[in-house]
Formats: C-alpha cells, structure tokens, sequence
C-alpha cells in the first residue's frame, strides 16, 4: 500500500480580503501562490482560497498567520487529483 | 436573460441543462474588474471566474477581451495561466487591438489573437448566446 501524495496545499480564507492580503504576502516571502476558488466540497460559500505546493506548505502557513490572514481551513490536494480538487 | 439573436432549443427535463444554445457561447470581458463596487474584490472575482471556466461545462467557444479586460492578457496578468489554459481547451480568445494599443499593450498580449473591431462584432452577432462581463 503506497503513501498518499500530495500537490498543493489550499489554505480557505474567511473573506477576499484575507486572500487578497495573503496573496501580497506570500509573494512577498518568495512564495509561489494562486488566489483560486475554494472547492466546492471544502465550501458551501462563493469563497476563494490560496494554493501553494504542497513542499511550501508550512512556511506558506507561517507567513500567512504573520500577516494575520484568517485561515478557516486547510484542504491536500493529492498528486493525482485534478488542479483543484474540485 | 437571452438577447434578440439568441436562438435556443430545449432538451427534455428540468434544471440547468434544459436548455441547448444552438449557436456559439462568447463571453465579452470588458474590464479588468467584475462587477462594480469594489475594485480590489472585483479582480479577485474575475480572476475566480476565470479559472472556473478552465473545470466546468460546457466550455464557451470564444472569449472577447476589450477595454481594461485586455489587461489579464498580458504576460504580468495574474490571469493569463487560466486564459492560456482556457485557449488550450478550445476556447477562441481574441483581443482588442484598439485596446491593447490604448494601454501600451500591444507588445505585451502573451495569448490569443489580436484583433478588430469587424471580427469582434461579426463574433458577437454569429453567437447563439452572448455573456457580457
């Protein structure tokens, strides 16, 4: 049995704002990011989420929780899955 | 609400795929915002749109970029991976010459096809259904 592997990484955010503001930062920190929106499955809401690789995922959340970007979750998207996992 | 060339047929069954448009879909991106209120929510907006056209069905035939909307077609715009992936799926994407030239964009349009106002309206007027942003 092989271990999951994953792609990226969504951090859902509470508001626009919070992922525009994100988004600022984390390419400030040299982070590569997408403001997409949040997967139907992770959000009853017309919500929008970052994406980062999945390699860049602790230091993305470190930033993020820096700049006071409000994280509501966090959703893996594994290798094989389709570009957001929708 | 459908316009005046709009011509549609009907399938059997309820809900959103009840009706078949029985002409191209072309969707005019006239601004870099959608909506009007805020500036900085309306790109995010538009950004999100666009990259939900690249996962849902049916695929628009063509895209109509004119005015500030030819800006998420230049090489900086945070758009242009999902407008890349979209015209790798089919979709047509055309761009407002007169526009890009407004802007000092003409050397930056890093997708699609620049062009005219003759092939945007003959575009426009051949569709089966027309979504302006």
């Amino acid at each position: 049995m092989s271990a999951t592997t994953y792609r990226h990484r969504l951090y859902l955010v509470l508001s626009a704002s919070h992922a525009i503001k994100g988004e600022s930062a984390l390419l400030r920190a040299g982070i590569p990011c997408a403001l997409i929106p949040a997967p139907r499955a992770a959000s009853s809401q017309c919500g929008v989420c970052l994406q980062v690789g999945f390699e860049t995922r602790e230091e993305a959340g470190d930033v993020l929780q820096k700049a006071g970007v409000q994280v509501a979750g966090t959703v893996d998207i594994p290798a094989d899955s389709g570009r957001a996992g929708i | 609400m459908l316009g005046q060339n709009a011509a549609v047929g009907t399938q059997e069954g309820p809900g959103p795929d009840s009706t078949v448009v029985a002409g191209p879909i072309v969707i005019g991106v006239s601004a870099d915002t959608m909506g009007r209120g805020d500036d900085d929510l309306g790109q995010v907006l538009l950004r999100n749109y666009l990259h939900t056209l690249t996962e849902v069905v049916p695929k628009p035939d063509t895209l109509v970029f004119f005015n500030s909307g030819v800006k998420l077609a230049a090489w900086e715009s945070p758009a242009l991976d999902d407008i890349q992936t979209l015209a790798g799926q089919g979709v047509q994407i055309l761009l407002c010459g007169t526009c890009l030239s407004h802007f000092d964009l003409k050397e930056q349009a890093a997708v699609g096809e620049i062009s005219n106002m003759y092939a945007i309206s003959e575009t426009l007027l051949r569709a089966g259904k027309v979504i302006n942003l």
